[in-house]
C-alpha cells in the first residue's frame, strides 16, 4: 500500500503544479491525487463514473478543495461530502484565491475543517503548505472509520 | 239642559201662574158673588121691610081712622096722618129699591093706586066723620070700598114680597151653585197647583242633584285638568279674557321663573315677556293676539323669553283662544317649551355635520357613496369631482353606466356587489378609470355600510389616484431592476476578480520563484533582479486587487451597527500593521474608546488608517502612532496620529479620492485606495473624516461615526 492520500481538487493547472511543488519542497511524501472539477472529485471519492474501478474503501487523509470549480462548485462538493456518511468525517481544507466573507462563512457552515487563502507570493504559499502538511498529516488524529462495505 | 225642555218648563211655569191667577179670580168672583148675594138678601129684606112698612103704615092709618071714628078724639088722627106720611115714604123708597126690576116696578106701580085709593078713602071718611057726625050708610059704603082697597093692597104687597122672596131664593140658589162651582174650581186649581208645585220640587231636586253631580264632575275635571297640566312636559299658561293669568303648570313656572302664586292675576305680558332674538325689541304676545283675533297664534320664530331673573331662552309653540260652548272667548291658553337646548343641539349637530362634510369634502382621495340597492351615487366629494372632471350634481342619482365605458362600469359594479354580498372591505389595488382627462389608475377600497339590522345600506368607496405613483413605481422598478442587475453583475465581477485575477499573479510569482530556485545557477544578478521585479509587481497587483475588493465590499454591504471596544480593536489591528510595516514603531492606544458602528467596517477603517500611519512614519527614528479621542472642530472625534512624513494639505485636496496618491510610489508603496475606502466607511455611518498635516510634521486623521456624536455625549 502506498502512503496516505491527499486529494487535491484543483482546476487550474498552474496552481496544481505550484501546490505539488510546494508540498514536495515541504517534504510531504504523501500520494497526491489530483481531480480537476467538482464532479470528478465526487466520482473519485465514491468510486463512480470515471473512477468506478477505484477501490472505494481507500479514502484520502486530507482533501484540499478549491471553491471555484467547473461543473460543480467547491461549496456543493463540500455539502455532498458532508452529506454522505462514508466521507462525512474526512478532513477538508478549503484552499482558494478569495477571502470573501461569504465564501469563508459558507465553507465553515458546510463543515470545512479549515479555510486557507492561496497567497500570491510563493514563499507564503510554501509556508502554508508546510503548515498544512505538518498539522493535518502529522499532528491531527483523524477519526478512524470502519471501511464501508463495498457496493 | 236643552232649549226644548227649557221652553217646556217655561210653558209649564206660565201655565201654573195662569192657573193660580184663575183660581184666585174664581175665589174672588165667588167672594164677590157672596157679597152680592148678601147685598141682594139685604136688598130683598129692605124691599120687604119697606113693603111691610107700607102695609103697616096703611094698617096704622086705618087703625088711627077707626080710633078717631070711635072716639072722635082728634089726638088719634096724629098717628093716622103720620102713618099716611110713612106709607108715602115707604112707597117712595120701595120704588127706588125696585127701580132695577121692571116686573117689581110694574107691580109696585100697580099697587100704588090701591094704596093711594085706600088712603084717600080713609081721608074722606075722616073728613066726613068730622063734619057730620054719623052718616053710617055712606060710611058703610066707603068702608066696603076701603076694605076692598085694603085687600088689594095686602094682596099687592104680598105679591111683591113673594116675588122678592122668590128672587132672593133664586139668587141664593144661584149663589150656592156658584159657590159649589167655585169650590170645585178652587179645589181643582189647588190640586193642580200642588201638582205643579210637586213637579217643580221634583225638578228642583233633580236640578240640585244634577248640579251637585256636575259640580263633582267639575271638581273631578278640575283635578284631572290640574294633574294633566302638572304632568304636561310643555309649559302651559291659561289666562282669562283680559289676558290675566289664571293657571300655570310647573314647567311654565320653571321656564318663566315665576311661581303661580306670584303670577296669578298678572298680565301675560309681564310673566311671558317676549323679545326679538336679534333686535331685542318687544314682540307682541301671542296670547294677546289670540284673544284679539280668536285664532291660534304661533310664537314668533325669533322669540326669546325673558324670564323673571332676566335670563333669555328660546321658546316655541302657540297660543289659542279658549271658547265657551256658545263660542265666546273666555280666555287663552299658551303652550310653549324651552327650545334653547334643542336649538343648541341642532346647531351643534349642524356644526358636526358641517365638520364631517368638510372633512369628507377635503379628503384628497376620491370618496363616493352609492345606494346599496341600485348602486346610484348618493354622495361625492371634491377630489372625486376633480378626478372625474364632473360636478356632483351630474353624478348624484346615476350609476357607473352613465359615465364610464360599459366594460369598466361592469367591473366596478361587480366589485360593488361583491363588497355588499360579502359585507367585507374589498380592496382593488389597481383599476383603470376613464375620465375626460384620460385613463387614471386608482387604488380603491370599497366598504359596505350596514344598517342597524346588518343589511347593506350603502357602499362607501375611497379611491386614491395612483396614476403618478404607478408611473413612478414603474420607473423605479425598472431602475431598481437595473440597479439590481448592476449590483449582481458587480457581485459576480467582484467574485470573479477575487478568484480569477489572483490566480495568474500566483503563477507569475510562483514560477518566477521556481526559476530563482531551480535555475539560479543559470541566471546572472541582472536576471535575478528582473525576476524579483516581476515578483514585486505581482505582489503589488495582488494588494491592489485586495484593496479594490475591500472598497467594493464597503460600498455594498449592509450596515450592521453594534457596540465596539475601539481601544481593543485599534490595539489588535495596530499590532498587525506595526509588525508588517514598522516593527520598531511605538503604538499608543487610549483606554476606554467605545463607539457604535459596524465592527467589520471599522476594522477595515482602522486597518487602512493605521497601515498608513506606520507606513509613512517608518523613516523616523522614533516612529510613534497614536489612537485616541479628542474634541476637534467642535465635536468629539477619534483620531489616528503619526509623526511621519506628513503632507501639504493644500495640495492634498483629492486625498480621499481613489487612486490619488500624494507620495511617489518609489517613496511609499500603496494603491491609493485606502483613504477612499476609509472615507466611504465613515460616510456610510453618517460621520465625517478629515486630516491635519503639514510636510514632515506627521499627519492626524480625525473621524466620527455619526453627525450628532458630540450632542449625545
Amino acid at each position: 500500500m502506498t502512503s496516505p492520500i491527499i486529494l487535491l481538487v484543483e482546476d487550474n493547472a498552474d496552481d496544481e503544479l505550484l501546490t505539488l511543488r510546494a508540498f514536495k519542497k515541504s517534504n510531504v511524501a504523501n500520494t497526491i491525487v489530483v481531480v480537476r472539477d467538482g464532479v470528478e472529485a465526487l466520482e473519485w471519492l465514491f468510486a463512480s463514473g470515471e473512477h468506478s474501478a477505484r477501490d472505494a474503501s481507500v479514502m484520502p487523509q486530507l482533501i484540499l478543495l478549491d471553491l471555484k470549480l467547473p461543473r460543480l462548485d467547491g461549496l456543493e462538493v463540500l455539502r455532498r461530502i458532508r452529506a454522505d456518511e462514508r466521507t462525512a468525517l474526512l478532513p477538508i481544507v478549503v484552499m482558494t484565491s478569495s477571502k470573501q466573507d461569504e465564501d469563508v462563512l459558507k465553507s465553515y457552515q458546510l463543515g470545512a475543517n479549515s479555510y486557507v487563502r492561496k497567497p500570491v507570493e510563493f514563499d507564503k504559499f510554501l509556508e502554508a503548505a508546510k503548515s498544512l502538511g505538518m498539522y493535518w498529516l502529522v499532528l491531527n488524529e483523524p477519526a478512524r472509520q470502519t471501511p464501508a462495505p463495498k457496493a | 239642559m236643552t232649549t226644548a225642555s227649557r221652553k217646556l218648563e217655561l210653558v209649564a211655569f206660565g201655565f201654573a201662574v195662569a192657573l193660580l191667577m184663575f183660581v184666585e179670580y174664581i175665589g174672588r168672583r165667588s167672594a164677590e158673588a157672596l157679597v152680592e148675594t148678601a147685598g141682594w138678601v139685604e136688598h130683598t129684606h129692605e124691599v120687604i121691610e119697606e113693603l111691610d112698612g107700607l102695609l103697616i103704615a096703611t094698617v096704622d092709618a086705618e087703625t088711627g081712622r077707626r080710633g078717631y071714628a070711635l072716639t072722635r078724639d082728634e089726638s088719634l088722627l096724629v098717628p093716622y096722618r103720620d102713618a099716611a106720611a110713612r106709607a108715602a115714604a115707604h112707597q117712595k123708597r120701595a120704588r127706588a129699591l125696585t127701580a132695577d126690576n121692571p116686573d117689581q116696578s110694574r107691580r109696585l106701580a100697580a099697587l100704588e093706586p090701591h094704596v093711594d085709593a085706600r088712603l084717600q078713602l080713609l081721608d074722606k071718611a075722616v073728613a066726613a066723620q068730622r063734619a057730620a057726625g054719623h052718616e053710617p050708610q055712606r060710611v058703610a059704603n066707603d068702608t066696603l070700598r076701603g076694605h076692598e082697597e085694603m085687600d088689594r093692597v095686602r094682596a099687592g104687597i104680598a105679591e111683591l114680597v113673594a116675588e122678592e122672596r122668590r128672587l132672593l131664593a133664586e139668587r141664593q140658589l144661584r149663589t150656592n151653585q156658584q159657590m159649589t162651582q167655585a169650590r170645585w174650581i178652587q179645589l181643582g186649581g189647588s190640586a193642580l197647583g200642588v201638582g205643579l208645585l210637586l213637579l217643580v220640587v221634583i225638578r228642583l231636586r233633580r236640578a240640585i242633584v244634577l248640579r251637585e253631580e256636575s259640580a263633582q264632575l267639575a271638581r273631578k275635571n278640575e283635578e284631572n285638568l290640574a294633574t294633566t297640566l302638572e304632568s304636561i312636559g310643555d309649559g302651559v299658561i291659561a289666562t282669562d279674557e283680559d289676558a290675566r293669568i289664571t293657571r300655570m303648570n310647573p314647567v311654565a313656572c320653571a321656564i318663566t321663573g315665576w311661581t303661580l302664586d306670584d303670577a296669578r292675576g298678572r298680565s301675560i305680558d309681564e310673566v311671558f315677556h317676549l323679545v326679538h332674538e336679534v333686535t331685542t325689541n318687544d314682540l307682541e304676545n301671542p296670547v294677546t293676539t289670540a284673544l284679539k283675533t280668536g285664532s291660534v297664534v304661533e310664537i314668533h320664530d325669533a322669540a326669546m323669553l325673558v324670564s323673571k331673573d332676566g335670563s333669555k331662552r328660546r321658546v316655541a309653540d302657540s297660543a289659542a283662544p279658549i271658547r265657551g260652548t256658545e263660542g265666546g272667548i273666555h280666555g287663552a291658553v299658551l303652550v310653549f317649551r324651552d327650545i334653547t337646548k334643542t336649538l343648541e343641539d341642532a346647531r351643534s349637530l349642524r356644526r358636526a355635520h358641517a365638520f364631517l362634510d368638510s372633512i369628507i369634502d377635503n379628503i384628497p382621495d376620491m370618496l363616493f357613496v352609492k345606494d346599496a340597492q341600485d348602486l346610484a351615487f348618493v354622495r361625492f366629494n371634491r377630489a372625486g369631482e376633480a378626478l372625474l372632471g364632473m360636478k356632483r350634481e351630474e353624478l348624484i342619482g346615476k350609476t357607473d353606466f352613465a359615465f364610464f365605458p360599459p366594460d369598466q362600469a361592469k367591473a366596478f359594479v361587480e366589485k360593488d356587489r361583491q363588497t355588499l354580498r360579502g359585507k367585507q372591505v374589498v380592496e382593488i389595488t389597481e383599476e383603470p378609470l376613464t375620465t375626460s382627462k384620460g385613463v387614471r389608475w386608482l387604488h380603491t377600497k370599497k366598504v359596505p355600510v350596514l344598517d342597524e339590522r346588518g343589511d347593506p345600506e350603502y357602499l362607501l368607496g375611497i379611491s386614491a389616484d395612483i396614476t403618478e405613483r404607478r408611473l413612478a413605481e414603474i420607473v423605479l422598478r425598472a431602475s431598481k431592476d437595473a440597479t439590481e442587475l448592476a449590483h449582481r453583475e458587480l457581485e459576480a465581477f467582484s467574485y470573479s476578480v477575487a478568484h480569477d485575477l489572483r490566480a495568474p499573479l500566483r503563477s507569475i510569482d510562483g514560477f518566477s520563484q521556481a526559476l530563482l530556485d531551480d535555475y539560479a545557477d543559470q541566471l546572472d544578478d541582472q536576471g535575478k533582479s528582473y525576476l524579483n521585479r516581476v515578483r514585486n509587481a505581482a505582489r503589488r497587483m495582488a494588494e491592489l486587487i485586495d484593496d479594490l475588493l475591500a472598497l467594493a465590499r464597503v460600498s455594498r454591504s449592509e450596515l450592521a451597527r453594534g457596540a465596539i471596544d475601539l481601544s481593543a480593536l485599534a490595539r489588535e489591528v495596530g499590532e498587525i500593521a506595526k509588525r508588517d510595516r514598522n516593527p520598531n514603531a511605538e503604538l499608543v492606544v487610549a483606554e476606554g474608546l467605545t463607539t457604535n458602528a459596524d465592527p467589520k467596517l471599522v476594522r477595515v477603517l482602522l486597518e487602512n488608517l493605521m497601515a498608513n500611519a506606520f507606513k509613512f512614519s517608518n523613516k523616523r527614528e522614533h516612529a510613534r502612532v497614536e489612537v485616541g479621542k479628542t474634541v476637534a472642530n467642535g465635536r468629539d472625534a477619534f483620531f489616528v496620529r503619526d509623526n511621519g512624513a506628513g503632507f501639504d494639505l493644500a495640495s492634498a485636496k483629492k486625498l480621499f479620492t481613489a487612486f490619488q496618491r500624494y507620495h511617489r510610489p518609489t517613496e511609499y508603496e500603496g494603491s491609493g485606495i485606502g483613504l477612499a475606502t476609509a472615507e466611504r466607511i465613515v460616510t456610510r455611518h453618517g460621520g465625517r473624516i478629515w486630516a491635519e498635516s503639514s510636510p514632515d510634521a506627521g499627519a492626524t486623521f480625525y473621524f466620527t461615526f455619526e453627525a450628532s456624536e458630540n450632542k449625545d455625549k
